[in-house]
């Protein structure tokens, strides 16, 4: 009972009503040991000044202490404060409504965690004043529902934007597109993983191809498939096809590979259609690299 | 996999296992990749329930609700995912540094110490160096700057095996003059047919055997069997090959075929490194010592003394808790 005592935040107004709730609380315990209920009541004693005890004892004069007082208010909304430091959401999460329904909807604190301004600012949110338009906002622009969660834990200050400006720039951004649309359309459509890809790893993909395998700049621009693969896997599976004398990537003669067969399906089916060996000889072929 | 539960495969998660190590990838970052591999896989099986949250709430002028729901402060997305890569503990017995590639001891868990006692027997390695006449760079290896250049066209394979040997034979003779024995005497004679000389210095690398196996000008290919070396001494060594032929010499690959029991047979490739593979090759791992009694016997010496140590250890531990307890039950008396 001590400790619980301690962490009540103790206001002048709201000692009547603690002292209510308290009394009932003493007098089940009472009920089922009346030694321990003694020791309790003797250290909440403590914790009150001698005015405010008197101001208590005046109010209670004529009541008897083993008589059960009627609850004149609500006090439901009284408990322990939340202010205190933590290294992760987990102590917050089972009293905040906004923690709970953002998990809900699959926001990951655990990656987001670390950010440090984000804990104090996530949880002063109100859902349905400050993360509701927000979500509708999303939905009206056709973000699906089944990905709010990914992208909240992408950008969770997206709650501090302003929607009418938001609203302004996705316009402009359409029309600046439209020009653009057309010239880029082919490598977008193809590939549009080529726009995330790293700059440096891009460009040591294209001067593995460009000096190792010794392919022209026209060809990889034709097939931008050879973009997206890993330099790791490219090597691996040229060195083995120049090891079986097939390397042969001009498609003005016979025997032609292109990059597509190269860098297309897992490592069976190359064995099986580029290679036309056993993925047991390519295993062993790794072995030696 | 018999069973979906994690915690019973995170059991038996110890041991050592044998993979292959690409080349031009960092150790640290194959120990990393194998640690996100294992906590993504062990992730999808059946993990631990969130615990119940039990709330009291309600009007306090009414009796109240008690109501029971899974906690939000247990929920994954929380706290994070139920095993997570730092969690799992993934050493080599053997450094590897980026550009070997090839067999590759791990230990995993408690089999870290396993690997550790894999690593201190001085187990023999085999390699098979690709080196490249004509050629001199300022890091002794292909991806260095070029600074001198050679005529290599009039080598022939009895001059590369002739430099070879005398490595060998130096080697050989060193070993046996470290020991501090007379090379003629009786106990010299008796330790040369005991079997294999380990070098006592931990930091002194020695050469067993090395052959030249194939030369295909300008490229050739050495066998070394060896212990205690590194990545830079093997680079040294190709070079020193060059320099007693006259010549000049780089490395273009060093590729490890052989770490004490364990061959290129039974490392599992990068693109094998999922739980249940691991775990195949784990016991696979398990099985090949056993069978060894060498090493076995060694194992269980060590094990011994450490179980001494650490049965002392809690000896004293006991016996000063033991006085800290009468102190505490006479003040208590008094």
């Amino acid at each position: 009972m001590v400790p619980l005592l301690n962490r009540f935040i103790i206001n002048k107004n709201s000692t009547n009503i603690i002292y209510q709730l308290y009394r009932n609380v003493f007098l089940s315990y009472i009920r089922e040991n009346v030694t321990t209920a003694l020791t309790v009541t003797t250290n909440s004693e403590k914790l009150l000044g001698q005015q405010e005890k008197d101001e208590f004892d005046e109010v209670n004069k004529n009541v008897s202490v083993l008589e059960e007082l009627p609850n004149l208010e609500d006090v439901s909304h009284i408990g322990p404060p939340i202010d205190f430091k933590s290294f992760n959401f987990a102590p917050f999460a089972d009293n905040s409504v906004v923690l709970q329904k953002l998990v809900d909807l699959g926001v990951d604190f655990y990656k987001i965690e670390q950010r440090k301004v984000l804990p104090t600012y996530l949880l002063q949110l109100n859902f349905e004043e400050n993360i509701q338009p927000y979500i509708s906002f999303l939905h009206d622009n056709g973000v699906p529902s089944n990905k709010l969660g990914r992208f909240f834990t992408k950008n969770p200050f997206f709650f501090q934007v302003n929607l009418e400006d938001l609203q302004k720039t996705l316009w402009e951004i359409k029309d600046v597109v439209g020009f653009s649309k057309e010239q880029c359309k082919n490598l977008l459509l193809n590939v549009p993983y080529i726009w995330t890809i790293n700059p440096d790893n891009l460009k040591a993909r294209i001067d593995f191809m460009l000096t190792e395998m010794e392919l022209s700049l026209d060809m990889i621009a034709a097939n931008p498939f050879g973009m997206v693969n890993r330099v790791s896997r490219m090597r691996e599976r040229h060195l083995f096809l120049k090891s079986l004398g097939k390397a042969q990537y001009d498609p003005t003669k016979p025997n032609f590979i292109s990059i597509r067969m190269i860098t297309h399906g897992n490592d069976a089916s190359f064995c099986e259609f580029v290679a036309k060996t056993s993925i047991e000889t390519y295993n062993m072929f790794l072995k030696t690299l | 996999m018999l069973t979906e539960d994690a915690t019973t495969v995170w059991k038996y998660l110890n041991g050592i296992i044998c993979i292959y190590k690409p080349a031009m990838v960092s150790m640290s970052s194959v120990r990393k990749l194998l640690c996100s591999k294992l906590a993504l896989d062990l992730n999808e099986l059946k993990c631990r329930k969130p615990r119940n949250y039990v709330s009291i709430d309600g009007d306090t002028r009414h009796p109240l609700n008690v109501n029971i729901r899974s906690s939000y402060a247990d929920h994954p997305l929380v706290i994070g995912p139920r095993y997570i890569p730092e969690e799992i503990k993934v050493r080599p017995a053997k450094f590897f540094e980026k550009r070997t590639s090839g067999v590759c001891i791990m230990g995993i868990n408690y089999g870290i110490r396993r690997a550790f006692y894999l690593n201190t027997c001085n187990p023999l390695c085999t390699y098979h160096i690709t080196g490249q006449f004509g050629l001199a760079t300022d890091n002794l290896f292909s991806d260095g700057k070029i600074i001198y250049k050679s005529n290599f066209e009039y080598i022939r394979k009895p001059f590369v095996d002739e430099a070879v040997a005398s490595i060998q034979a130096n080697h050989q003779k060193n070993l046996f003059s470290s020991t501090g024995f007379h090379p003629q005497s009786q106990t010299a004679y008796e330790l040369a047919v005991s079997g294999m000389v380990r070098p006592v210095d931990k930091n002194v690398p020695v050469i067993y055997s090395i052959k030249c196996i194939q030369l295909n000008l300008p490229y050739f290919i050495l066998e070394v069997v060896s212990v205690n070396e590194n990545e830079d001494y093997l680079l040294n060594l190709v070079h020193e090959v060059g320099y007693r032929i006259k010549n000049l010499a780089i490395t273009t690959a060093v590729h490890c075929i052989r770490h004490s029991y364990f061959s290129l047979e039974n490392a599992i490739l990068k693109k094998h490194w999922s739980l249940q593979n691991i775990l195949d090759n784990l016991n696979h791992c398990n099985d090949i010592l056993k069978l060894n009694k060498e090493f076995s016997i060694y194992l269980q010496q060590k094990q011994e003394e450490e179980k001494k140590f650490f049965s002392n250890c809690n000896e004293d531990l006991d016996a000063e808790l033991e006085n800290e307890m009468d102190i505490i039950q006479s003040e208590k008396i008094h």
